[in-house]
């Protein structure tokens, strides 16, 4: 009976994903918006799992566990392969301070606001671990959908708002990413007795070493071949291999597959052979990854829980809106940024869900579940706030048409 | 430059194996065995077809070396942690298989078809009970002079030899896009017999069992069972064939996830009521081809995706062939392996002149029915369980018999679908 459930299940899940994942139709609307951008999935995903069917049981998920750290990594390649520099040089260097200084206060401020939330909330623990937590839940705030202002694009004007909030939010994983890697290294579970910092950083260089190496191989690899199954066997087998090698000395597989992803990006010339691989199969893979998080999700849920998750939500939207002022004069921005505008930022995607799924897999500590549980809760409520503040946000900005075209 | 590749992935492999900083006691390393055994058997089997061999075999080579009898790179837990891969792959091939035999083709080869399928099994079960009587001194394991446990074994030996890998045989077809005569009667026989030797193995299981232990009685309720077990699967099948045909006509869209998520229910249902995977999804892909329109679709999509399913499948097939024991027994291995194909050439070619089959079928046909793999070896474990006297050994000579078998079947296979001019004919 539960398999016949669990059939139907996955029927209607299929039919979800062929109807309506990354669709741009009524994406203003919250209810919508959940299912398009695809984390409705992780709400089946929690069906499947062994909190509701146990369909996906935890046996059953043991043996998911490679494609686990292969959707990691895919995610992480994706975004290295398709960070372009080309994209980037389009806009003004401000543009980049402007998502560098925008991750950084929203990343320092909820740490700060966490460091002494969770040293209250969780006395008993180490200071070491629980500044670890603050600081990787930082890095999950600092982080904004990419997929979210193009899925949008169609239904606001585009002025120089709209760009900066695509440009921000299409780079902002990039800084986030970096500072996953350092936590990784610097607090390498199960965690350095001593020389911490020198230990870190050998981690971090050598793992940097490996991907530059492996990125090399892969481009030779792939110069020869022109056979798109031949280039899917390849490519699966580099993210597997590197997302392996990641998990195994428990560092973040996203990061060091972005730099896979980067470094073979500027060494290949077979672009336009590789990204139909990836337009293929991104959806698949996606949809894949996020029914298991759901499974994987340990639901956590009390009162400490939902007062943690409502700071983490507040904190990220207090510091993505009244960080913009500063910033402004910070980098003498050629137009103003009302506080408001930070409200176009709330989405946060797929990176913010994968990194709070590799801390599950890195840290296998009671601590780590309260974090999945709060970053996951939190990045589900901002989902739902997402439409809603892009409305009173972007879109009115647009439409008031300020400010008026920018003098580079 | 792909063997200094290879050397390479070994040596970092071996490196990141090996550190001390490696394995902080969460990861088994199964997604960087993954990762290692999908490039490393990839390049082996591109690096076979410069000999004019098939990709398979290379990929089958590939995992043997990495795999925990040679080179140790990839352990033993690991490749059974693959095992939920291995099964989706399976899967994947059996919807393949099935999607690839035309109603109207078996139709018209029947009488090939049955003629070569009995004389086949027939010449095997009988030849290799001739065998075990005439030299039972190579089998130093049974019992002395004891006719009913001889008896058994050598029926159970015939059954097993009668078995041919339906997802080796469809993995070459798929390689050289093989279409015509001879491949579509070597596909047909192979599925059929799959599904035989399923009805003859528990048949005579429950023989041999009676031979071997006085208190058991020849109890043919085990067919009631059986029938249950093969009419769920074909019961089964047909409701994910009804399914798929519904999907591919009115929905359309991400139909390779639909497809694996179809394939991995498939699996998880066939070990929850005992159904038998491979059947299942053979029926589906059947009715799929069959009694709908949307049988090019379902082939399309799965051949798409289908290089790295077979690469993974048969590299983790290469990494369980234990090679140890193939060391201790090969000279008994390799006598059954020449007797067998002896014995399928005679079958073969007596059923198919029989028949009134074409010369080239009477000839070489009988080389597509070598290969053998996960139903031979399902089977072994089943024996080993059942016969604790003898069942041990008997299991470790099947698997070494199955390691001969699976390097040269792949092999003889590309060779006649070559000789026979159908590699490249089917339009992709």
């Amino acid at each position: 009976m539960k398999a016949i459930l669990a059939f139907g299940i996955l029927l209607f899940i299929a039919y979800l994903g062929a109807q309506g994942l990354f669709s741009k139709k009524k994406i203003l609307s919250p209810v919508n918006y959940f299912f398009i951008s695809g984390l409705i999935y992780i709400v089946f995903g929690v069906l499947l799992g062994k909190n509701v069917l146990n369909v996906l049981s935890p046996e059953v998920l043991t043996e998911f566990r490679p494609l686990v750290g292969l959707g990691l990594g895919w995610i992480g390649f994706l975004f290295g392969f398709q960070l372009e520099l080309r994209y980037i040089r389009q806009f003004p260097l401000k543009y980049i301070g402007f998502s560098w200084l925008h991750s950084l206060f929203s990343f320092l401020s909820v740490t700060l606001v966490f460091w002494l939330v969770l040293g209250i909330a969780f006395p008993a623990h180490s200071s070491f671990l629980l500044t670890g937590l603050a600081i990787s839940l930082g890095i999950i705030a600092s982080i904004s959908s990419s997929s979210f202002i193009p899925l949008v694009s169609p239904l606001i004007r585009k002025g120089e708002y709209y760009r900066l909030a695509r440009f921000s939010t299409s780079i902002d994983d990039f800084w986030g990413l970096w500072g996953i890697a350092l936590v990784t290294c610097f607090w390498h579970y199960p965690f350095f007795k001593q020389r911490v910092f020198l230990n870190g950083l050998l981690l971090f260089f050598g793992s940097l070493i490996f991907c530059f190496l492996l990125s090399l191989i892969f481009h030779l690899l792939t110069r020869s071949t022109s056979d798109s199954k031949e280039l899917l066997v390849l490519l699966l087998g580099m993210v597997f291999f590197v997302s392996g090698a990641a998990v195994y000395f428990n560092l973040s597989p996203i990061f060091i597959n972005m730099v896979l992803g980067l470094v073979f990006s500027r060494l290949t010339k077979h672009h336009e052979k590789v990204y139909p691989i990836f337009i293929s199969t991104e959806k698949p893979f996606y949809i894949i990854f996020l029914i298991l998080i759901g499974a994987l999700w340990d639901i956590n849920f009390n009162l400490k829980i939902l007062i943690l998750t409502f700071i983490f939500v507040v904190f990220r939207m207090i510091s993505y809106s009244f960080s913009l002022p500063l910033i402004e004069k910070l980098l003498k921005f050629p137009f103003s940024l009302p506080p408001v505008f930070g409200l176009s930022f709330l989405s946060q995607g797929g990176v913010g869900i994968a990194l709070a799924i590799h801390f599950k897999m890195a840290y296998p500590l009671p601590l780590t579940d309260i974090l999945v549980s709060i970053a996951l809760f939190g990045i589900l409520i901002n989902e739902i706030l997402a439409p809603w503040g892009l409305r009173i946000s972007l879109v009115k900005l647009e439409r008031e048409g300020l400010p008026i075209k920018v003098q580079e | 430059m792909n063997v200094l590749i290879i050397i390479i992935f070994f040596l970092l492999t071996f490196f990141l194996k090996n550190s001390s900083w490696g394995n902080a006691g969460l990861a088994d390393g199964t997604a960087l065995g993954v990762g290692f055994i999908l490039i490393v058997a990839f390049l082996f089997g591109k690096i076979i077809t410069r000999w004019k061999l098939p990709m398979i075999s290379g990929f089958i080579i590939g995992g043997a070396l990495c795999g925990p009898y040679i080179l140790k790179l990839i352990s033993v837990q690991q490749v059974k942690n693959l095992q939920l891969l291995d099964g989706l792959a399976l899967s994947l091939i059996a919807l393949t298989a099935g999607g690839e035999l035309k109603l109207r083709q078996l139709r018209r080869r029947f009488k090939g078809i049955a003629a070569i399928t009995f004389s086949q099994t027939i010449f095997l079960i009988i030849g290799f009970v001739l065998f075990v009587f005439l030299a039972k001194s190579l089998f130093s394991f049974l019992p002395d002079n004891n006719f009913s446990q001889i008896l058994a074994f050598s029926l159970l030996l015939g059954v097993l030899a009668v078995a041919t890998s339906p997802s080796t045989t469809i993995a070459i077809i798929t390689e050289t896009r093989a279409k015509g005569d001879l491949t579509d009667l070597v596909l047909s026989i192979t599925i059929i017999k799959d599904v035989l030797v399923i009805i003859l193995f528990a048949l005579f299981l429950s023989f041999a069992r009676f031979l071997t232990f006085p208190r058991h009685t020849f109890d043919v309720s085990f067919l009631l069972d059986l029938l249950r077990d093969i009419g769920g699967s074909f019961l089964f099948g047909g409701i994910i064939g009804a399914g798929i045909i519904f999907y591919l006509k009115y929905i359309k869209a991400e139909i390779t996830l639909f497809i694996l998520g179809i394939s991995f229910f498939s699996y998880q249902i066939s070990y929850y009521f005992n159904f038998h995977p491979l059947l299942i999804c053979m029926v589906a892909g059947f009715l799929v081809e069959n009694f709908s329109a949307q049988g090019e679709g379902l082939i399309n999509a799965i051949e798409n995706s289908s290089l790295p399913i077979y690469v993974i499948f048969f590299a983790i097939s290469g990494a369980s062939l234990n090679l140890n024991i193939l060391q201790n027994t090969w000279t008994v291995a390799l006598l059954i392996v020449v007797l067998r194909a002896s014995f399928k050439f005679l079958g073969t070619y007596l059923g198919a002149r029989f028949s009134g089959e074409e010369i080239n079928i009477q000839r070489l046909s009988w080389m597509g029915f070598i290969s053998q793999a996960g139903v031979a070896l399902g089977m072994a474990i089943i024996i080993e369980r059942t016969f604790p006297q003898w069942g041990a050994q008997f299991k470790a000579l099947i698997l070494a018999v199955i390691a001969i078998n699976q390097i040269i079947g792949p092999i003889l296979l590309q060779r006649i679908i070559f000789q026979a001019g159908e590699a490249g004919k089917k339009e992709i």
